[in-house]
C-alpha cells in the first residue's frame, strides 16, 4: 500500500517557480514545481542543517544546469534531483517521485 | 604571593597586541586540548587600558577616550586576563623572578614582558619645567594641555619633527596662535629633505601656524605680555602662553637597566631576534626595546616584536613541557623594520620611504616640484638605476602604497624610472609592471598587521570577495589603514584574473549588470521576469537574478510581489511578507511611522499578542515585533492588524525600513523643528518603495541628534533655518557616518533632494548594496551626487522625480492586497493538504513569555509527551 501514488493537491495550487510543503504518510514532503508547465520535484522538507521544516518556503535556482533549492534559514543549496547539500555533500535529504495526472499533483513516498 | 605564567609590564599598543596574541592562542588552544590554563597579569602605569596613541591627536577633534580604546575591562576579565592599572613597576629580581610594585604588591613570573614604551624627552632647558608646560604622548597629556589650553591664547610647541607638528596642528585647533620652534633648518628633518620641508612649511604657513628654524632655545622664563618668554641663543625671543615639548622620544629603559640587562648604546633594552634581553625568562617588546643598536619610533615594528615574543615564549613553555615540535607554533624572528611613513599633517599629506635623504653612495634622483598645486616628489634611486631605495612625497601621497612596494620588494624598475613620476602620463604598460601583480607572493602588504600578499590571496581565493571581509579575516588594513588602497588593487586584479569583475553581470544568466538591467526594463517597459529573460537572458534564472530583477520591477513599476508573475522570485521573507525566524516561524512587524503610536493602537498590538501568543519585543527601529507566529497564522494577525489601521512595516524587504525620530519641538525644549512630523511624513511618503538594499532614515529636531540621523542611509537635522540633510549612514557590520549632503533646507526642497537621491541610488547601486558603500563606490563621489542632484548635471531631475511620484501614487499595503486575495492566501499555510500546523514547532516559556525550544528541550518534551501516552494507555 504504501509505495503507491497518492493524490496531494492541483497543479495550480503552486504558483510556478515555488514550492509547498505536503503531508505524506506522517511525513513533511516538499515539492516545487519548476516552470509554468508540470516539471515538478520533491524532497524532504526537513533541512537537516538549520533543523526545521523549511526547505519548501525556498528561493529556487539553478547549479549547472540542476535545479537546487536555497534553504531559507542558512542559505544552504539542496540538489533537487538528487537531494545532496552542495556546499556539505555528507548531507542529503530523502528525494520522492512525484508526477502529474490530469491537473492532479500525485506523488509516492516509500 | 601570586605566580603567573605571564606577566607584562605596560599596557601600551605593544603591551596589548601581545595580550591579543594570547587571547587569541586561548581561543584555539582550549576548544581542543582543556590544557591548563595559562595565567596572565597586567601591570600598567597609566590609569587607562591600552588605547590607539597613534591616533592621539584626534582625541582633540572627534574621538572620546572610549573611541581610541583599544582594550576594554570587561573583555580581559572575560578572558582571565588580570590587570592592574595606576601601578608602576619599580623593580625585578631576576634571580627570584619577582618583581615589586609602587602599590606594595609583588608577583613573581615564569616569563617577563617589558613592554614599557617611550618617554617624552625634555632637553635640559632653564625653566623648562612649570604650568602649562607640556609634553604630548598620553591621554592624561592631553587633558592637561586642554586645560591650559582654556587660559591661553597663543602656544609654542618646540620641535619640528613629525609629533610636534601634530601638537601644533591641536593647538592650532583649540585656537591658539601657534608657533613651531626647530632646531633643525628644516620641519621633520628625520624623514624629509629640503625641499619636501620646504614645501611643507609653505602650506603649514598657510594654515595660519609660524615656523622658526634654526632656533636653539637657551632659557624660559616669565614674560611680559604672556606666561612665558622664550629665549633664543641668537638673541631673539618669543613670547608664549604654554609650550609643549616634543624634541623626541627616548626608550624607557630605566626599569630594565636597574635590574641589571643590558641596554643598547643609544639607550633602549637590548634584545636578539626572538625579542629576548640578556635574561632568558625576559623579552622586550615595542619602542623600549633596541634591536642591533635601533629603537623603533612606530607602532607596525612594535607588533611584529609582540607577535615575535609571544610565539617564542609559547614554544618554549612547550618544549618544557615535552610537546613534539610538530605541535608548535611556526617559528618567528624579528629582523628589524622599515620604517617609511605616510601621514596627513595639517591637512597635508606627506611621505617617507627608505633613504629619503638620498645619502647612499652613487644614488640618482629624480624630483618634481609644482609650486602652484603645492606639490613635491623625489625618487631615490640605486647607482645602477635598477632599485628604488628612497622617496619623499608631499601634497600628495597617492604613489606612497605602489613606490613603497617596488622599495620594499626591491622589485626591478622601468627603463626610465622618472616616469614614475608622472603615472597619470604614462600609458604604457610598463607602469603596469609596477603594479600590483607584479608584487612578490611574499610582499608584506599590510606592516601594521604583518600581512604579506600572499595572505590576501588565499582569503581571495577561499571565495571571499569582499574589501570588508578581507580585512576581517586576514587582520589587513585594520592598523594605521595606509594599506587598504593596496588590498582593493590586489582584490581587483585577482577578480579580473578569475573573471569575476572584468563582468559585472550579474550571474550567469544575464549579460548584464544590474545597472544595465535596469536601464533595459526601463527603456523597454518589460513588466515580468519571464518576458526579461527570453528576451534578454538564458536559461531559467537563479537565486541570484531573481529576486535583484523582483526588485528592479517593483522599484519600476511596483505591481504586488504576490502576484502570480513575481511570486517565485521572491526571497523567502518576501515571499510571505514576514521574517523567518530558525525555528521556521515568522515575525510581524506593523508599521509604526516615526515611532509614534497612540495607546489604542498598542493597545490592539497587545491584544493581538495575547490572542495569538506571540513574544513582543521593542525593536531596535522605534516599533513593536511580535515573534512566533506560524505561517497560517500570519493571514489571521494581519486581518486584526489591518482592521485596526495599522499596515505592514516591511520588516521583509529590501525597501524602506523605519524612520526613526526624536519628540523635537513639539515637546522638548531643546527641538527647533517638528522631528517626528517630518519622520512620519517621510515615512509615509517611501514606505514600500523597493531598493538594493533596505533603507533606513532618522529626523532628529535640533544638533543633539537624538535620532542618531547620522547613522542612517538619509539622516536629517532640523537647524533654526530648516533642515541638514545627511546621506550614505550606516550602523550594521561596518559602520559609516553619514555625509552631509545639503544644508538649511526647506520642507520641499528637502523631498525632492531625497527623492532624487534615493532614485538614482535605485538606478545605479549593485544588488545588495547599501548607500554608505554605494556612496564610496560611485565615481565622483558625493560632490559627483551634489552636481547630479543639486545642480542636474545628468539632466535627470525631472524624470527621477516623476519616477518617485508614480512610486508614491502606486502604494498599496502588500497584506491589505493579499488578504483580499484567497488564490494568494491558499500559500499561507503549512501544508497544501492539511490544516494542522507544522508539529514540530515547540515553545518553552522564558521571562513570562514563549521562545522557541532548543533541541534537548524538544527532546525532553517529547519524551515526557510519550511517556504520558504510556501511562494513559
Ligand atoms: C528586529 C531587529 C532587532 C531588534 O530586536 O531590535 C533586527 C532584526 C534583524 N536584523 Fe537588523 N534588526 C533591527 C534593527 C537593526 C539596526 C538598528 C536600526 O535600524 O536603527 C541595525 C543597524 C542599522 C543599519 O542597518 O545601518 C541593523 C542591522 C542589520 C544588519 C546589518 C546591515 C549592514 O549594513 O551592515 C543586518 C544584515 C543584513 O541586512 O544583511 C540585519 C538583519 C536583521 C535580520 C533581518 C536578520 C535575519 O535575516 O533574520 C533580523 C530579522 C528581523 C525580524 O525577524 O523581524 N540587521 N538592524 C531590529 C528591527 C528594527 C525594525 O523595527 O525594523
Ligand atoms: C601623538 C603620537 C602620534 C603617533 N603617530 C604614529 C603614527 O602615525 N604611526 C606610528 O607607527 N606610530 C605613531 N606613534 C608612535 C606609536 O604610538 C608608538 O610607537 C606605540 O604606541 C608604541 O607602543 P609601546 O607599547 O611600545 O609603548 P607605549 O604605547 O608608550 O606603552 C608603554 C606603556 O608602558 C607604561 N609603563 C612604562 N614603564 C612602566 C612601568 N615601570 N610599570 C608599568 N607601566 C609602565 C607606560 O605608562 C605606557 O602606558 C605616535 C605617537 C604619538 C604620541
Ligand atoms: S533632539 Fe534632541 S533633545 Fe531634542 S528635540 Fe531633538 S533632540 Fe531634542
Ligand atoms: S599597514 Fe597599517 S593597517 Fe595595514
Amino acid at each position: 500500500m504504501q509505495s503507491q501514488w497518492q493524490e496531494i493537491c492541483e497543479l495550480d495550487d503552486i504558483y510556478p517557480h515555488s514550492g509547498v510543503c505536503a503531508e505524506v504518510n506522517g511525513r513533511q514532503v516538499a515539492i516545487f514545481r519548476l516552470s509554468e508547465n508540470s516539471e515538478l520535484r520533491s524532497i524532504e522538507n526537513f533541512d537537516p542543517i538549520a533543523k526545521a521544516n523549511i526547505l519548501s518556503r525556498g528561493i529556487i535556482g539553478e547549479r549547472n544546469g540542476k535545479p537546487v533549492v536555497f534553504s531559507p534559514l542558512y542559505k544552504h543549496p539542496y540538489c533537487l534531483d538528487t537531494g545532496v547539500c552542495l556546499e556539505d555533500e555528507g548531507v542529503s535529504v530523502p528525494v520522492y517521485s512525484v508526477k502529474t495526472l490530469e491537473e492532479k499533483i500525485l506523488i509516492r513516498v516509500k | 604571593m601570586k605566580h603567573y605564567d605571564f606577566i607584562i609590564v605596560g599596557n601600551g599598543m605593544v603591551g596589548n597586541k601581545f595580550i591579543d596574541y594570547a587571547i587569541k592562542y586561548r581561543h584555539k588552544e582550549e576548544v581542543g586540548k582543556q590544557s591548563k590554563a595559562l595565567s596572565f597579569l597586567v601591570l600598567s602605569e597609566e590609569s587607562k587600558l591600552a588605547y590607539d596613541r597613534v591616533q592621539l591627536s584626534s582625541y582633540f577633534s572627534n574621538k572620546s577616550a572610549q573611541d581610541l580604546s583599544l582594550a576594554s575591562e570587561e573583555e580581559y576579565r572575560k578572558n582571565n586576563i588580570d590587570f592592574v592599572t595606576n601601578c608602576k613597576v619599580l623593580s625585578i629580581h631576576r634571580d627570584d623572578k619577582l618583581i615589586s610594585t609602587q602599590c606594595g604588591q609583588q608577583f613573581t613570573y615564569h616569563k617577563l614582558i617589558l613592554a614599557t614604551g617611550s618617554f617624552p624627552f625634555i632637553p635640559a632647558i632653564k625653566g623648562s619645567k612649570g604650568e602649562s608646560i607640556h609634553v604630548y604622548r598620553t591621554l592624561d597629556d592631553l587633558d592637561a594641555i586642554k586645560q591650559s589650553a582654556c587660559a591661553a591664547s597663543t602656544g609654542v610647541v618646540i620641535g619640528g619633527g613629525l609629533l610636534g607638528l601634530e601638537a601644533a596642528n591641536a593647538l592650532n585647533n583649540l585656537n591658539l596662535k601657534t608657533t613651531v620652534v626647530e632646531f633643525a633648518p628644516r620641519l621633520m628633518p628625520v624623514q624629509l629633505d629640503k625641499n619636501g620641508s620646504k614645501l611643507l612649511k609653505q602650506k603649514i604657513e598657510s594654515l595660519g601656524l609660524s615656523v622658526l628654524l634654526e632656533k636653539n632655545t637657551k632659557e624660559i622664563i616669565s614674560g611680559e605680555q604672556s606666561r612665558y618668554r622664550l629665549n633664543f641663543t641668537d638673541g631673539s625671543h618669543l613670547e608664549t602662553d604654554m609650550i609643549i615639548f616634543s624634541a623626541g622620544i627616548r626608550p624607557q629603559d630605566k626599569l630594565a637597566a636597574s635590574s641589571g640587562l643590558a641596554t643598547g648604546e643609544r639607550g633602549g633594552i637590548m634584545i636578539d631576534s626572538y625579542c629576548l634581553t640578556s635574561d632568558k625568562s625576559i623579552y622586550a617588546i615595542g619602542e623600549c626595546a633596541s634591536w642591533q643598536g635601533s629603537t623603533f619610533g612606530l607602532v607596525a615594528p612594535g607588533y611584529q616584536m609582540a607577535k615575535v615574543a609571544f610565539t617564542h615564549a609559547i614554544n618554549t613553555l612547550k618544549e618544557n613541557i615535552g610537546k613534539t615540535k610538530s605541535s608548535q607554533e611556526e617559528p618567528l624572528e624579528f629582523c628589524g623594520s622599515d620604517m617609511s611613513t605616510k601621514l596627513k599633517l595639517l591637512g597635508v599629506d606627506v611621505a617617507s620611504i627608505g633613504d629619503a635623504h638620498g645619502q647612499t653612495e652613487n644614488c640618482l634622483c629624480y624630483c618634481f616640484s609644482d609650486e602652484t598645486d603645492g606639490i613635491y616628489k623625489k625618487l631615490v634611486i640605486s647607482a645602477d638605476a635598477k632599485h628604488l631605495i628612497g622617496a619623499v612625497l608631499v601634497g600628495c601621497t597617492k604613489d606612497y602604497g605602489q613606490w613603497l612596494q617596488l622599495y620594499l620588494n626591491q622589485i626591478e624598475l622601468p627603463a626610465s624610472p622618472e616616469r614614475l613620476l608622472f603615472p597619470e602620463f604614462d600609458e604604457s604598460s610598463e607602469t603596469n609592471a609596477s603594479g600590483v601583480h607584479s608584487l612578490p607572493d611574499n610582499a608584506q602588504i599590510c606592516s601594521c598587521n604583518d600581512v604579506t600578499k600572499k595572505q590576501i590571496h588565499g582569503c581571495i581565493q577561499s571565495g571571499v570577495h569582499e574589501l570588508s571581509v578581507i580585512k576581517q579575516e586576514t587582520n589587513a588594513g585594520t592598523g594605521c589603514g595606509g594599506c587598504t588602497q593596496l588590498i582593493g588593487q590586489i582584490l581587483t586584479c585577482e577578480l579580473e584574473k578569475i573573471g569575476v569583475a572584468v563582468n559585472n553581470h550579474i550571474c550567469e544568466h544575464f549579460d548584464y549588470s544590474r545597472q544595465e538591467l535596469f536601464d533595459i526594463v526601463k527603456t523597454t517597459r518589460i513588466k515580468t521576469f519571464a518576458q526579461l529573460i527570453s528576451d534578454y537572458g538564458h536559461g531559467n534564472g537563479c537565486e541570484l537574478c531573481k529576486p535583484v530583477i523582483a526588485s528592479i520591477l517593483a522599484s519600476l513599476w511596483n505591481e504586488p510581489i504576490l502576484d502570480k508573475p513575481h511570486l517565485g522570485l521572491q526571497d523567502t521573507n518576501d515571499a510571505f511578507l514576514a521574517n523567518m525566524q530558525k525555528d521556521g516561524t515568522y515575525s510581524v512587524v506593523p508599521r509604526i511611522p516615526g515611532g509614534e503610536i497612540t495607546p489604542d493602537k498598542l493597545i490592539v498590538i497587545g491584544q493581538v499578542a495575547k490572542d495569538f501568543g506571540l513574544y513582543t519585543k521593542i525593536t531596535g527601529g522605534q516599533r513593536i515585533d511580535l515573534f512566533g507566529a506560524q505561517l497560517h497564522e500570519l493571514p489571521q494577525i494581519w486581518k486584526r492588524l489591518i482592521d485596526a489601521g495599522f499596515e505592514t512595516g516591511h520588516a521583509y524587504g529590501k525597501a524602506l525600513r523605519t524612520v526613526k525620530s526624536c519628540v523635537g519641538s513639539t515637546w522638548c525644549r531643546f527641538g527647533v523643528q517638528d522631528s517626528t512630523g517630518m519622520a512620519i511624513y517621510l515615512e509615509q511618503r517611501y514606505r514600500g518603495v523597493r531598493s538594493p538594499h533596505k533603507i533606513k532614515m532618522a529626523v532628529s529636531g535640533c544638533a543633539r541628534e537624538c535620532a542618531e540621523a547620522q547613522s542612517k542611509d538619509f539622516g536629517v537635522i532640523a537647524t533654526e533655518k530648516g533642515w541638514n540633510l545627511y546621506v550614505g549612514g550606516n550602523g550594521g557590520m561596518r559602520p559609516r557616518h553619514a555625509d552631509l549632503f545639503a544644508t538649511d533646507l526647506n520642507d520641499k526642497t528637502l523631498i525632492q533632494y531625497i527623492d532624487r537621491i534615493m532614485v538614482f541610488y535605485i538606478r545605479t547601486a549593485e544588488r545588495l548594496q547599501r548607500t554608505s558603500v554605494w556612496l564610496e563606490s560611485l565615481e565622483g563621489g558625493l560632490d559627483y551626487l551634489k552636481e547630479v542632484v543639486i545642480k542636474d548635471k545628468l539632466q535627470l531631475n525631472a524624470e527621477m522625480e516623476d519616477q518617485m511620484k508614480h512610486l508614491v501614487n502606486s502604494y498599496q499595503c502588500e497584506w491589505k492586497n493579499t488578504l483580499q486575495d484567497t488564490k494568494k492566501l491558499k500559500r499561507f499555510n503549512h501544508f497544501i493538504n492539511s490544516r494542522a500546523p507544522d508539529p514540530e514547532v515547540v515553545f518553552v516559556d522564558e521571562r513570562g513569555q514563549k521562545r522557541p525550544a532548543d533541541e534537548k528541550e524538544k527532546a525532553a518534551i517529547k519524551n515526557a509527551a510519550t511517556s504520558h501516552l504510556l501511562t494513559t494507555a
